[in-house]
């Protein structure tokens, strides 16, 4: 692995983790590199779009070319390009929202979202990433992946979001077998 | 689907929404290759 790249993406992703700007001094705290590293990380990836800085408190945010490469990266995804009429005639069908998802580490990355059709506010969920374990529809893919990528997912921490969050282990393996053994498409 | 659990499972699963999805994933899941790689097995 390239070192730098990879101290890159950590940067990346600790900016993208939280809501507030990071200076330099938080950044190598927060990932143990020295201040000059991170700082010539930063302006390396400044060059590029990836990351801003805030001209009022010189602290850091992430950048308006990850949104560009996020946009990219849609437009390229075969499984969201093709669900899109299904998804469309499903929520208009059953006069709900539709949501089109993807495993990606342990979490479900919604790729295409269809809102309820009744004219209500509603939140765009796509480029959201939800804990498998905590959505019907990361239970429903995990329940069709390879054994092994399986106990990789229960092995992994399963933070508890709300008060129905399924965090013991056996009740998500036998969840996940449920789901495994419904007729299904 | 999505949404809230109390109106999407008043009283458990609902039949016709079961198909609906059923169909859409199905219809998909061809559309992706699904039902031609099954053929070509079969074929071949």
């Amino acid at each position: 692995m390239i070192q730098s790249v990879e101290r890159a993406a950590r940067i990346l992703e600790v900016l993208g983790s939280g809501g507030s700007r990071l200076g330099v001094t938080e950044l190598s705290t927060n990932l143990g590199l020295a201040k000059a590293t991170v700082y010539g990380l930063l302006r390396a990836l400044e060059l590029h779009g990836l990351v801003e800085q805030d001209l009022e408190t010189g602290k850091y945010r992430l950048g308006p070319a990850l949104l560009q490469l996020g946009n990219a990266y849609l437009d390229n995804h075969e499984l969201r390009a093709r669900s899109m009429r299904w998804a469309e005639s499903l929520a208009g069908q059953t006069q709900e929202g539709v949501r089109v998802g993807v495993l990606a580490g342990p979490n479900v990355l919604v790729v295409h979202h269809v809102f309820r059709p009744d004219n209500s506010v509603q939140i765009l969920e796509v480029g959201a990433a939800i804990p498998w374990h905590a959505c019907a529809l990361g239970k429903a893919i995990a329940a069709h992946v390879e054994p092994d990528r399986l106990k990789t997912l229960l092995q992994a921490q399963l933070p508890r979001l709300t008060g129905n969050t399924i965090t013991v282990k056996r009740s998500l393996d036998a969840a996940t077998g449920d789901s495994r053994s419904a007729p299904s498409a | 689907m999505t949404g809230a659990v109390e109106r999407l499972l008043p009283s458990g699963p609902d039949t016709d929404m079961v198909t609906a999805v059923k169909e859409a994933a199905r219809g998909l899941s061809r559309e992706l290759g699904a039902g031609r790689v099954a053929s070509a097995i079969r074929s071949g």
